[in-house]
């Protein structure tokens, strides 16, 4: 991530892969839930996203992951707006976007052995042929986030929640993307498991060169991840910047009451 | 849809948890049922008389030569007995299959079709479950004629309404599941998205009430057939016999006893196999709840 506008972070060296461009939105002819948001993703950085519940943060992810169309705007996909109904350019996109959502225990199919829910994006969306090709992509994918080969063997109800992001993680590495949208990817895990969590997302984003946009309410894990961060309030980007400059000088109110509700350690 | 009962093998943790109660229920159920499945099958490759033999003698009670005795014909009622177990079990079979089939389908274009078609199609199953059973047999009868076909498709039809309401609420419970959006993320297709997961996490609640009504279609197969409207003669299912016994009750009581055990055998057999199934469908408690 880049500047403010997508406009900008063309100018610079790493190119966007995904951007929202003056993005507004609202659900059916209700009020607007996202207004005007200009937000840019870039590989190799990992940008926040804070904001208290019902700021829009996941309406936001939502449309970043094409899941819906804006009411004004656009979803822009390298350089070229994002059409729902093309679906070889949808190919290419799901691809290189990739989410990983908040609650590990609704995310993985409980019915659908955990081999098979790793190798899902890869047999729809046609990347590893055979069978055995594609058991041996689900290995090396597991054991990239640190979980055992046999794990592909059984079902969610056999992981405890920290395992099974690890498990969403493999998911979302399995099609190579250049970006992971993760809403609130550690929030609904243990304290104890929430650092582990986080390191690994850091050191595939480090390895591996993906682009993450982080979503979350809590600061203090924003501020070890990301560089950028955006603060949304009210379905309009507040401030956006680099993560220090914003945590220790916030220019907006709503980020400083935002800072001021950390709950810090003595 | 195809029903597909995991292996024993996948069933290793599962057993561990299965309670005591439960297994007793799929024992006493599997045998009862499989008992009348085998007289059932072993119907069609050899029966004691043949069901037209009038030659035993009118009303006879049990002997050696006639285990169950004879109706008022002289036909063998052990005889009738078989092929009834075969009739009945083609009635389940086939009623569970058209409800299953329908329903299902039923259900899941009103979970994942537009509001406009979920309210229409909602409305219509509504009305389909208040009908009774025995008016749209007669309606299918009346359009088709007697036979056995008929009561099977009137009975399977009947019952697919409930099937398309259950498979509706339990398939809508699955699709604002997160893994349906993390699926689509995935680039899954919305046909293969039901299949990969919708499917496998409906049957679980579907697999009790099929094979209730497999019960279910047996007994109403034996009310059409009891007032006219099932197999006619010479196929004997277990309705018909009753009807026929009915007159010569107090002459000759276990022509009309016998089916009657049979039937409650056949629904009690049926209805402690669905318990049983309910645990070997949701072994480890996977279901959404």
């Amino acid at each position: 991530m880049t500047a403010a506008t997508p406009g900008e972070a063309q100018a610079n060296a790493a190119p966007v892969v995904l951007a929202a461009d003056r993005v507004s939105f609202s659900y059916g002819r209700g009020a607007e839930v996202l207004h005007d948001v200009s937000l840019a993703l870039v590989p190799g950085e990992s940008v926040g996203l804070v904001g208290e519940s019902g700021a829009g943060k996941t309406s936001l992810l939502r449309l970043l992951l094409g899941l819906g169309a804006p009411t004004s705007g656009e979803i822009r996909f390298e350089g070229h707006a994002l059409d729902r109904r093309d679906t070889r350019s949808m190919l290419a996109f799901r691809r290189a976007v990739q989410p990983v959502y908040q609650d590990p225990f609704s995310s993985l199919d409980p019915r659908m052995r955990v081999g098979d829910s790793v190798a899902e994006p890869l047999r729809s969306l046609g990347i590893a042929g055979g069978r055995t090709e594609r058991a041996a992509r689900v290995t090396e994918l597991l054991e990239s986030v640190g979980l055992p080969a046999d794990a592909a063997e059984r079902y969610p109800d056999a992981f405890s929640g920290g395992q099974r992001q690890r498990i969403a993680i493999a998911r979302a590495l399995a099609p190579e993307p250049r970006v992971i949208l993760a809403d609130e990817p550690v929030s609904a895990l243990d304290t104890s498991v929430r650092m582990q969590v986080i390191e690994l997302f850091q050191r595939l984003a480090r390895e591996r060169g993906i682009g993450l946009l982080l979503v979350s309410h809590d600061l203090t894990i924003v501020a070890a991840l990301c560089r950028r961060i955006a603060v949304l309030e009210g379905g309009i980007i507040v401030e956006q910047g680099e993560t220090r400059s914003v945590l220790t000088e916030p220019r907006h109110p709503y980020t400083r009451r935002l800072l001021d509700s950390v709950p810090r350690l003595p | 849809m195809t029903v597909t009962v995991p292996t024993a093998a996948e069933q290793k943790p599962a057993a561990r948890r299965t309670r005591g109660r439960t297994s007793i229920n799929l024992v006493v159920g599997g045998v009862l049922f499989g008992v009348i499945v085998a007289v059932a099958v072993l119907s069609l490759f050899a029966l004691p008389y043949e069901p037209s033999d009038t030659t035993g003698g009118r009303l006879q009670p049990p002997s050696g030569e006639h285990w169950a005795g004879t109706d008022r014909l002289g036909r063998d009622l052990f005889t009738q007995l078989m092929i009834g177990a075969r009739l009945a079990m083609l009635t389940g079979l086939g009623s569970v299959a058209i409800a299953a089939v329908v329903g299902v389908v039923v259900g899941l274009v009103a979970a994942t079709a537009g509001r406009w078609i979920d309210d229409a199609l909602s409305s219509l199953l509504d009305i389909a479950i208040a009908f009774p059973t025995l008016l749209l047999a007669m309606l299918v009868v009346a359009w088709r004629g007697a036979s056995l076909d008929s009561a099977i498709l009137a009975i399977g039809l009947a019952g697919s309404a409930v099937i398309a309401r259950l498979t509706r609420v339990t398939a809508s419970r699955v699709l604002a599941q997160e893994f349906v959006k993390a699926s689509r993320t995935s680039g899954t297709g919305t046909l293969r998205l039901i299949r990969l997961h919708v499917l496998p996490n409906v049957w679980p609640t579907l697999i009790v009430p099929l094979a209730l009504q497999f019960g279910g279609a047996v007994v109403a197969e034996a009310s059409l057939s009891y007032v006219g409207l099932g197999s006619p003669p010479p196929n004997a299912s277990w309705g018909r016999m009753l009807q026929e016994a009915q007159s010569t009750v107090l002459v000759a009581p276990s022509a009309a006893i016998l089916p009657g055990l049979l039937l409650v055998a056949t629904i009690i057999g049926v209805n402690l196999l669905a318990d049983g199934l309910r645990d070997v469908a949701d072994p480890a408690g996977r279901s959404i709840r």
